[in-house]
């Protein structure tokens, strides 16, 4: 019996629920809709505009260090590849050349097929 | 971007293909996705408000919210159910912000609203003295026909939960609207 009143409720719930439904006026509510957008897209483009110009300034500024900065790398690379090449000549330097060889043609797998 | 009248093809097109257009940045099929959801996501905030004004404000802020992440949803069919999570969100963070109503809404649970005589209680009214998280249930479930899974996954409340919200929230209106029901009966 409950249970009957129950969903005889529901059913009628459901249909005020329904009746309550008001086809509404889209006019006003889509131009003011529009408005906020547009000001979200502004928004959107002047923080994008602010990143840009912040990432460039912060690029700029480092610009000088991180050139200075690489050329140590390139220089310190230059003289490990210089003493590497006069060891490379020797007969040790041959041994290990071939060794590292080797060992890299066995990571690489085409020693193993 | 031209959104007050709909355009034939936009107008004709299926939801998921005009979802599938606004996800890749086509702001007209974007309008039209407003144009045809704007009601009932502006009736659910009124049933969830009762304050038609804040209802077109939330909602507002939900179909902005909308615009600004729909790249992210996962799938075009689901639009309808992701815009309404967000109407949902929008409304449940307005009432964080407002404990105080909040905390009257849930005071007014204790005090019975009974209609005099002769006067008729209008489903909103009724509404509005279910504590938030009730109204929500029920509003989905009756209002959106959302399943007591569907709610409990879109509101992140324990099934149980939604369950009790929703029995008890639907027996509170039938005592409410008990002379609504009769007087539409006759």
């Amino acid at each position: 019996m409950v249970i009957a009143m129950t969903n005889e409720f529901d059913a009628k719930l459901t249909r005020l629920f329904a009746d309550a439904r008001e086809p509404l006026d889209e006019a006003e509510f889509l131009t003011a809709l529009l408005a906020r957008i547009e000001r979200a897209r502004r928004a959107r483009l002047w923080r994008q505009t602010l990143i840009v110009a912040a990432v460039l300034t912060v690029a700029a500024l480092n610009l000088p260090a991180a050139l200075n900065q690489i050329a140590l790398w390139v220089h310190s690379f230059g003289e490990f590849s210089s003493a590497y090449a006069e060891f490379a000549v020797t007969p040790w330097g041959w041994v290990m050349s071939m060794l590292i060889g080797a060992w890299a043609l066995f990571r690489t797998r085409p020693a193993r097929r | 971007v031209i959104w007050k009248s709909p355009s034939g093809t936009l107008g004709a097109a299926s939801e998921v293909a005009v979802v599938a257009l606004a996800m890749h940045g086509d702001d007209a099929a974007y309008g039209e996705l407003v144009r045809r959801r704007q009601s009932a996501i502006r009736n659910l905030l009124r049933h969830l408000t009762r304050d038609a004004d804040l209802a077109d404000d939330l909602s507002q802020q939900a179909f902005v919210l909308g615009w600004k992440s729909i790249r992210s949803l996962k799938s075009p069919a689901a639009f309808g159910a992701w815009i309404r999570k967000l109407a949902v969100n929008c409304w449940l963070q307005h009432a964080r912000r407002r404990k105080h109503e909040v905390a009257l809404s849930e005071a007014l649970l204790d005090v019975p609203v009974i209609p005099s005589v002769g006067e008729q209680m209008d489903l909103n009214a009724a509404l509005a003295t279910l504590a938030p998280e009730a109204r929500l249930c029920v509003v989905l479930a009756y209002s959106e026909g959302m399943s007591h899974a569907e709610i409990s996954d879109s509101t992140a409340m324990p099934l149980g939960t939604v369950k009790s919200h929703i029995t008890r929230g639907a027996a509170r209106l039938r005592d409410l609207l008990k002379a609504y029901g009769d007087r539409n009966d006759e």
